[in-house]
């Protein structure tokens, strides 16, 4: 339909969070590497823990639609206690990505999931507290889900991501890119070797 | 500068630093908002050259600006729904003096219900108040049609609307190039130095009027907007020999072969060009006309576009509507091409409320059309499909 490497993401997080923030690094990191990318808020006025969503978008095209994401190829999850897993998996495709901010164990579904796409998790909070990325006892996890997500999409190799976010971090830089990193090495599928009927 | 990533209201207030405008005078609404909080931004830090200056309400805004361009300085504000809605009476006055105001109108859905919805009737209920309207289709392009419309506007005398869909836009960000100060200040002169109003030379301007002479006015502000695409194509070509880039007043794709040409504004029109290749409708090709120029609406190019003999229907995407009538796009081309052969063939595709226009629905729209369902006046509603 348009170009054969169009790539959509759509990231659920709680206001506050840094999805929007995490969609708009992951379009630098896709432009520093060839991309023509789109990142965008969903519509409507943020509230601090309220649910909201952000989107990327990224092809060697520079003409892409506009319209919203309905059937994104990866969607990524700050907060797994936030909605109902039938919520975050609308529309992802099969053969797609799903990544979730979660210790191991914790999943609020089955390997079923995992029947025909590819589920990773990161234990965001808890490398955002040993990195120092804290900030009213509340961690900040936005960077390690970032992190993660260039992993799992393939976008770029460690310093190269790290590289093109030189200067972009609002606050922080030294803790996020350090939790960047982590998020990039320690991220790992779940449910590998699920066994389908 | 290189290219970056910006947002369509960051592009925006780039431009406006860019063009060097004077006084800026708004008031925030979604999702204007942070454009308008850029430009105070850069203020605030000694980065912006002109005035920024905050008032209680977007009526105070577009009153203020009247009175600056009076004086003579470039001026510029931004907003979106409501807050243009409430500029309406103001809108008419700024057109009837002929004061060179540009500003930006960020799409969004007129209440009552609220809404943050990017529906087009915020702009096009202001379609008559005597302003150029430029609706934008990419970042990119929100940029260069900005820092275009300070010229075309104090050449003209003329207001300018450079509107845009909110969020869709306004809060995208994507790869930009910004231009550098040098070509900004050589495509776009200083503003000139005389001023309509000087406090040497006392005057009363717009004072009361006969219709003799009233007539008169209107009549030459008709006959100047007929002017605008010219001077536009002149502008153009200047813009492109400083910064490589140019943009149409219409802009045509792939109609060379088409059966079917989807008309459109805003940015639907680029997820419409970016599937044009895989939109083959029942009937052959489809091809893509889309209106960057809305006031003055730019006829003969239209009519000469769509002069081909292969094309045999017309499909009007309309994200607006004047309930009553039906979209506004779609009765100003219906009104156009009166007594060409696509009379009484002119398909209306209404997305009002901000429908969001998917390669799906467009599929389902072209498929409803092609079978006759918005033919004779009828609408096509996206919410349908």
């Amino acid at each position: 339909m348009w170009a054969d490497d169009l790539v959509e993401v759509r990231i659920h997080g709680r206001g506050g969070q840094g999805a929007v923030l995490a969609a708009t690094l992951a379009a630098e990191v896709a432009f520093q590497n060839g991309y023509y990318p789109q990142a965008f808020p969903f519509f409507g006025a943020e509230r601090r823990g309220a649910p909201v969503a952000a989107f990327l978008r990224y092809s060697s095209s520079a003409l892409m639609p506009r319209c919203r994401i309905s059937d994104p190829f990866c969607v990524v999850v700050f907060d797994a206690a936030l909605l109902p897993p039938e919520t975050f998996l609308q529309g992802l495709q099969t053969g797609g990505l799903l990544l979730l901010n979660a210790k191991e164990g914790t999943l609020p579904f089955g390997p079923e999931v995992s029947r025909d796409r590819k589920v990773y998790i990161v234990d965001a909070a808890h490398i955002a507290a040993e990195c120092g990325l804290i900030i009213a006892e509340a961690p900040l996890i936005s960077s390690v889900m970032l992190g993660a997500l260039i992993r799992v999409l393939h976008l770029a190799p460690p310093e190269v991501f790290l590289e093109a976010l030189q200067g972009k971090f609002p606050q922080l830089e030294k803790e996020n890119l350090a939790g960047a990193r982590r998020g990039f090495l320690e991220v790992k599928e779940v449910f590998k070797d699920a066994i389908f009927q | 500068m290189g290219r970056k990533l910006l947002d369509g209201n960051q592009a925006a207030a780039l431009a406006v630093k860019l063009a060097r405008a004077q006084v800026v005078c708004a008031y925030p609404i979604t999702p204007q908002t942070s454009l308008v909080e850029s430009i105070a931004g850069m203020w605030a830090q000694g980065d912006f050259s002109g005035e920024y200056v905050s008032v209680e309400s977007e009526y105070s805004a577009l009153a203020y600006l009247i009175g600056a361009a009076y004086a003579g300085a470039r001026t510029f504000t931004a907003t979106s729904s409501q807050g243009l809605a409430y500029m309406h009476e103001l809108l008419h006055w700024a057109a009837g003096a002929r004061l060179p105001i540009v500003m930006v109108n960020a799409n969004r859905a007129l209440g009552a219900p609220w809404s943050l919805e990017p529906d087009h009737l915020d702009s096009l209920a202001q379609r008559d108040t005597g302003w150029i309207q430029f609706y934008c289709a990419a970042v990119q392009e929100i940029m260069d049609t900005l820092l275009f419309s300070f010229r075309l506007a104090e050449e003209t005398r003329l207001p300018c609307m450079v509107i845009y869909d909110g969020f869709v836009l306004s809060h995208t960000v994507e790869v930009v190039e910004p231009p550098l100060q040098k070509q900004a200040d050589a495509f776009l002169p200083a503003p000139p130095a005389k001023a309509a109003l000087q406090t040497e030379q006392p005057q009363n301007l717009q004072a009361v009027t006969s219709f003799q002479y009233l007539a008169r006015v209107f009549q030459e502000r008709h006959l100047d907007m007929l002017q605008v695409p010219r001077v536009a194509k002149k502008l153009t070509r200047e813009y492109a020999a400083i910064l490589g880039r140019s943009y149409p007043l219409v802009e045509a794709c792939g109609l060379k072969e088409a059966a079917t040409v989807v008309v459109a504004a805003g940015s639907a029109a680029q997820t419409i060009k970016s599937v044009l290749p895989a939109l083959n409708s029942p009937e052959g090709p489809t091809g893509l006309l889309r209106l960057r120029l809305f006031r003055p609406l730019p006829a003969e190019e239209i009519v000469s576009l769509l002069a081909r003999p292969h094309i045999q229907r017309v499909v009007v995407v309309d994200r607006d509507l004047s309930a009553g009538l039906g979209g506004i796009f779609a009765q100003e081309l219906r009104a156009l091409l009166q007594g060409s052969p696509f009379e009484g063939k002119i398909c209306e595709l209404n997305l009002a409320g901000g429908v969001d226009l998917t390669p799906q629905l467009l599929r389902r729209g072209l498929k409803a059309a092609a079978a006759g369902g918005g033919e004779q006046g009828r609408i096509i509603w996206g919410v349908d499909l």
